[in-house]
């Protein structure tokens, strides 16, 4: 387990190569001038002169690999370039807004599950009954409803009419409820849809037969038989959803007024902050490889057909 | 075996969220050295807090668009966040005629062509006590210049002396506009002993109110100036909260939690008009929504005949209408000062732009309703529109032209881009959208020297391959031309010329409100968006 995990970390260097270098390359390619874009962002209309020398400054005129071995031995040394957009070093802009956006993917994640797992398993028990059919009209509404609109309903119910929440997100519990119900609520509807699915297929093993034959009660196998059993395919798709959720959430972080760092990076793109665009895409890079090799590791350690499978690669091997 | 997998899980996902609070608690701790008063401050924000501060503490919750990432206002467009927060004053300013006022400077004259002498007035100072004197002007001024080209360009400055409260400005060249352009919030007085980093945070300047705490492009705490040489503020204590969307913004005003905002979209503004809880001031606004035309030979739009039947084409009296606003004239707002009573301009007329277009020779050869170009060749024009401001006005636009062009019988295409500037680099569209401020310091040259000449770096902004003899001929006269009055003559000429050779599509002059909760007093809306919170502004239970 510890070659397998070092050997993904290993690979994570490798990608964070792949990725960082892509990025540089496409980022050239898209047709306006880093150096303009600057004084445009500020309002100004600079002459050729300016232009010329601030190329000059940013080092724009090297040729691109160069601009690229440049920007990675300074990354290697932990100095990712400062923001032209912000004036400020990438790592400092992005320890400004990343705790925004950890704390809103989290409370978000953990409302997901919350919700959509008692939600799911119920919809699968009582497939086809009243409860089934409410709760599948309510996913399905929950993910066809764009969340900047269901942003603004929420905010108009239960900020405006009830006076429950507030329109301007604070950074604490109050604050962040609407902003993560927003977030969460196209996620829940899909998730409870996806663990429907699961406990069906589970609840028609012949295992489930035998334990209800066996007289276990009905509790104790979906919790304790099934759950464990349909919970893999839930585990890769939350794998996911993590991460999209740490890359920030623009629409979300504007209406709710939210510091986080999906403005920051569409801020970045639009002036094309070269420096700020490849802090983020590092934060991306790690976060995917990351999370998924949290969940390969989960896959590894609570499913034996997954160690199973491996042991008899091993001895095909040999 | 399971229920301890389950255990482990639930354990890896606990430790997920808990990274998500754990990250937060540093950051909260580490803004909480620094910042002692900001987390304070933030939660009094809240519905109904205002009260708890003090019984008698005047105090007034208000939502900008936008805070900037800093306060020092010689950086970038920083300087119109610290003048709408009533924090920065320059030496002369505008009334809602677009006219100059003094403010810091009492007294001022034109000596000669390059010469400018202003007198600074008596008694005024900075929040922290020190006197404003001719030498601190020229500080500012000069930091100002070297920070900001903006700055160096509006100015034009040779040399400056201070002697008392005298300072002189001399220019390496004429410049005429120099007056008007001082009003620029990047003037704005500032106390240039301060350090850097205070400037960054809290610049000391001379306004009716001080910056208590600021948080970057998230709130700010104003207090009320105690060394105001104008009187006394209106209000003690002030919230400002950056909300940067308009709808947002108009439900933080239903719940209560500020009393005061401004641009909302026109839309949401019928929830607060004939409502007595609420009030609006809007007005006409210097801004002009103008669909710019591309003169290039490479578009169709080359053609003046082609141009003017566009011209007429278009109801500017629906349009204003749609998204509120008026219809404008010409390429200055109606708000402005520049003789627009006095120009010829395009009013909807569909026969006439039909005409137009059958005499120049765009028919219908082929029979499918859209016309062809002289030679027979399809005819497609392609609109680039981009949310400005964040407002949803300019696609309502762009589909409202759509459909008075296809009237005719012109076909367009509209393209929803996010980097505008790319596009108009290529030169690569045939219109494109424009939300602009026509006199962004309330004197006609700047903008006419911008978009239609390829004067000086200022004309950088011509994207449109525009070019007209006479309008450089204007510009050239302006640069010569001191009397206002005289000014604004040639600026009326230039709006003629433009609307006879149809050089833009003119189409609404927008509105700018300001909306506040009925305990607001003296909210008024300043026709230049450079002004916000003033020193009249009060509240009342």
């Amino acid at each position: 387990m510890a070659k397998y995990t070092a050997k993904r970390l290993f690979q994570l260097i490798v990608v964070l190569f792949g990725v960082t270098f892509l990025t540089f390359m496409i980022t050239q390619m898209t047709p306006s001038d880093p150096a303009e874009m600057k004084y445009v962002s500020m309002g100004m209309m600079p002459s050729p002169e300016l232009l010329e020398q601030t190329r000059q400054e940013m080092g724009l005129n090297d040729p691109i690999l160069v601009q690229y071995g440049r920007w990675l031995i300074h990354a290697l040394r932990g100095d990712l370039g400062v923001s032209s957009k912000f004036s400020e070093p990438v790592l400092t802009q992005m320890m400004k807004k990343l705790p925004y956006t950890l704390e809103l993917a989290g409370v978000a994640m953990i409302l997901v599950i919350a919700v959509s797992f008692p939600l799911g398993i119920l919809s699968a028990v009582k497939k086809n009954r009243v409860a089934d059919i409410l709760i599948r009209f309510f996913s399905f509404f929950g993910i066809s409803m764009p969340n900047f609109w269901m942003a603004l309903l929420l905010m108009y119910v239960f900020a405006v009419r009830l006076k429950w929440f507030r329109v301007v997100s604070t950074n604490d519990l109050r604050g962040i409820v609407l902003p993560a119900v927003a977030l969460s609520i196209s996620m829940i509807g899909s998730y409870t849809r996806q663990i429907r699915t699961a406990f069906l297929e589970e609840l028609s093993q012949p295992y489930v037969t035998g334990a209800r034959a066996r007289g276990i009660p009905e509790p104790v196998i979906l919790l304790c038989h099934v759950l464990p059993n349909a919970i893999f395919p839930v585990v890769t798709l939350i794998g996911l959803s993590v991460g999209q959720l740490l890359g920030g959430t623009a629409i979300i972080e504007t209406i709710f007024s939210w510091q986080g760092i999906g403005n920051m990076v569409v801020e970045a793109i639009r002036v094309r902050d070269y420096p700020l665009i490849q802090g983020y895409v590092i934060w991306m890079a790690v976060i995917y490889v990351v999370v998924n090799l949290l969940v390969d590791l989960f896959y590894q350690f609570c499913d034996p057909k997954i160690r199973l499978n491996q042991i008899n690669q091993i001895r095909i091997k040999r | 075996m399971r229920r301890k997998q389950v255990i482990v899980f639930t354990a890896m996902l606990m430790s997920l969220a808990l990274a998500g609070c754990g990250g937060q608690t540093s950051a909260d701790s580490s803004q909480n050295g620094s910042k002692n008063s900001a987390q304070s401050g933030s939660e009094n924000v809240g519905a109904g807090d205002s009260e708890s501060a003090s019984e008698n503490e005047k105090t007034m919750r208000v939502a900008f668009f936008w805070i900037s990432a800093d306060l020092d206002p010689a950086n970038d467009y920083n300087a119109w966040v610290t003048s709408r927060l009533g924090v920065g004053e320059t030496l002369v300013r505008l009334n809602d005629e677009l006219k100059i006022e003094p403010c810091l400077a009492d007294e001022w004259e034109n000596v000669d062509e390059l010469t400018w002498r202003f007198h600074i007035r008596e008694g005024a100072m900075f929040s922290n006590g020190t006197p404003v004197t001719a030498q601190a002007c020229r500080a500012s001024l000069e930091r100002a210049i070297s920070m900001n080209d903006r700055a160096s360009e509006y100015l034009k400055v040779e040399s400056m002396e201070a002697d008392g409260q005298e300072l002189t400005i001399r220019t390496s060249e004429p410049n005429a506009g120099l007056l008007s352009n001082l009003v620029e919030p990047v003037f704005d007085i500032v106390d240039a002993t301060q350090s850097e980093d205070q400037i960054k945070t809290a610049p000391v300047c001379t306004g009716p109110y001080k910056i208590a705490d600021f948080r970057s492009e998230q709130s700010v705490e104003l207090v009320k100036n105690e060394n105001y040489w104008d009187g006394e503020p209106g209000l003690d204590r002030i919230e400002v909260t950056q909300i940067a969307d308009s709808d947002a913004r108009a439900m933080a005003l239903q719940s209560g939690e500020i009393d005061l905002t401004n641009t909302i979209d026109q839309t949401s503004t019928t929830l607060f008009e004939n409502n007595p809880d609420y009030q609006v001031s809007s007005i006409i606004s210097p801004r002009v929504n103008v669909a710019y035309m591309n003169h290039a030979q490479s578009s169709p739009l080359h053609d003046v005949e082609l141009r003017k039947a566009v011209s007429y084409a278009v109801n500017r009296e629906a349009y204003a209408e749609l998204i509120g606003g008026s219809p404008a004239h010409g390429l200055y707002s109606d708000a402005t000062p520049f003789g627009n009573e006095t120009i010829y301009s395009f009013s909807y007329d569909k026969d006439q732009a039909e005409q137009i277009l059958d005499q120049a020779g765009y028919r219908d050869v082929d029979g499918d309703g859209i016309r062809e170009m002289t030679d027979g060749s399809q005819m497609t024009l392609h609109y680039l529109q981009a949310a400005d401001h964040g407002s949803a006005d300019s696609a309502i636009l762009a589909q409202a032209v759509q459909s008075d062009l296809k009237a005719v019988g012109i076909d367009m295409e509209i393209l929803s881009v996010e980097n505008l500037s790319e596009y108009q680099s290529q030169g690569n569209f045939d219109f494109y959208t424009g939300n602009d401020n026509s006199a962004p310091t309330g004197d006609p040259q700047l903008w006419l020297e911008t978009m239609y000449t390829g004067l000086g770096v200022s004309g950088k902004k011509n994207l449109t391959s525009f070019q007209d003899d006479k309008i450089d001929e204007i510009v050239a006269q302006m640069n010569q031309t001191f009397d206002q009055e005289a000014r604004y003559r040639l600026a009326s000429e230039a709006s003629q010329e433009l609307n006879e050779t149809a050089a833009n599509l003119y189409l609404t002059n927008s509105y700018l409100n300001m909306v506040s909760s009925a305990r607001v007093k003296q909210a008024v809306q300043p026709v230049a968006d450079y002004y916000f919170i003033t020193k009249d502004i009060t509240v009342e239970e």
